[in-house]
């Protein structure tokens, strides 16, 4: 009790108090309880089942191991020359395989026998990991969040990830990639509430070599929401864009 | 715990980037055209991508002007304790933002403010300029 006294007093004294909510708890569907998680995946096996949320992070060369993003000279133009309203996102197409996982959203991963189940808050859409010693199919279609498999190793696990169609791009800054990305992740539990998140993009058409971000996601106390991009999309008719409606 | 003036820090943070990741702010609006105008509330729509509130603003001929204003998405204003009934059809409120390049009546709402002062979920891209 104390401790509110305190917090609304610091409150009132740094002008916080008009920049949030009069009320703390959250809206509508905001708290609902956490989804039972499945039993833990085993022994040797990191237990990643649960809500966890990363950093919203819209352009990824700033967090960019080594500061910057090594472009070929038409990655380098591709990214100069874009316009923001060209974003696949901006007219709901899919985010594909990995900028969902820092987007503002939180996601819920399912380990499975065999399988990781990622169901993403944005979009309301899916990703799988198999984790079953199969390889990426030979004469592999190009997919919007393309073929992904992982591997377990000690606290880690590895996914690797080919087949991603080149109309998704990797943020909302408008980093762009050719059907020739290869995305690995290494997702490392951290605590029983963390773990950390490197991603490396590796295409040889728009980078001249692999490059790496790293997240930390923690975990959420309630569950994911229901978000319908396509719901009202009002954005569309304003863009900028080189795209035709 | 930490301490109070830490809280209030995050606190501002987060209400600084109720987050968009729709698209960028840079694609439909322009941080070079600043509005600002007093009006109603003519409706309010809670959904996905954004919200979206209509203001009818009576300019200083007489004629009325009804402004689209994109905020935030309602997923993360609701984790920040904003719901539907925290902007109503009917309010009087004031809004700052940036108009959309395209020269309509839209406009990224960063600031929305009732006639009582009190302040609702402002809201926009965080890549967008700071105001």
């Amino acid at each position: 009790m104390r401790a509110l006294k305190h917090f609304a007093l610091a409150l009132i004294l740094t002008g916080c108090v008009a920049a949030v909510p009069a009320y703390a708890q959250a809206g509508e569907n905001a708290t609902l309880p956490l989804p039972p998680n499945p039993p833990p995946p085993g022994a040797g096996i990191p237990d990643f089942n649960g809500v966890w949320q990363m950093p919203y992070t819209p352009d990824l060369a700033r967090r960019a191991a080594g500061g910057s993003i090594p472009f070929t000279p038409l990655g380098s133009d591709k990214f100069k020359t874009h316009l923001g309203g060209d974003d696949p996102h901006g007219f709901c197409q899919p985010t594909g395989p990995t900028r969902a996982f820092h987007s503002p959203f939180p996601f819920q991963i399912v380990q499975s026998a065999g399988m990781i189940t990622v169901l993403y808050e944005i979009d309301h859409t899916f990703r799988r990991i198999f984790t079953d010693g199969r390889g990426h199919p030979t004469d592999q279609d190009i997919t919007w969040y393309g073929d992904s498999t992982g591997k377990y190793s000690g606290n880690t696990l590895d996914v690797d990830t080919t087949g991603v169609s080149d109309r998704s791009w990797l943020d909302t800054a408008g980093h762009q990639h050719s059907d020739k990305l290869h995305v690995t992740e290494k997702f490392t539990k951290t605590g029983p509430d963390a773990f950390t998140w490197t991603v490396t993009y590796d295409d040889p058409v728009f980078f001249t070599k692999p490059w790496s971000v790293t997240l930390e996601a923690k975990r959420q106390k309630y569950d994911i929401m229901e978000m319908i991009c396509t719901d009202n999309n009002q954005d569309m008719p304003h863009y900028i864009t080189s795209k035709k409606p | 715990m930490k301490s109070p003036v830490l809280l209030c820090a995050t606190l501002l943070l987060a209400a600084g980037s109720v987050a968009l990741g729709h698209h960028s702010f840079a694609a439909e609006y322009d941080s070079s055209q600043p509005v600002q105008f007093k009006g109603t509330v003519t409706k309010l729509d809670w959904m996905n991508p954004h919200v979206y509130f209509y203001v009818d603003v009576t300019d200083k001929d007489g004629k009325v002007v009804h402004w689209a204003c994109e905020a935030g998405n309602p997923n993360a204003l609701a984790r920040r304790g904003w719901k539907k009934s925290s902007l109503k059809a009917g309010d009087e409120i004031s809004v700052q933002g940036f108009r959309a390049k395209d020269g309509t009546a839209t406009m990224n709402a960063r600031s929305i403010t009732l006639s009582d002062g009190g302040k609702v979920f402002a809201a926009s891209s965080d890549d967008g300029p700071v105001n």
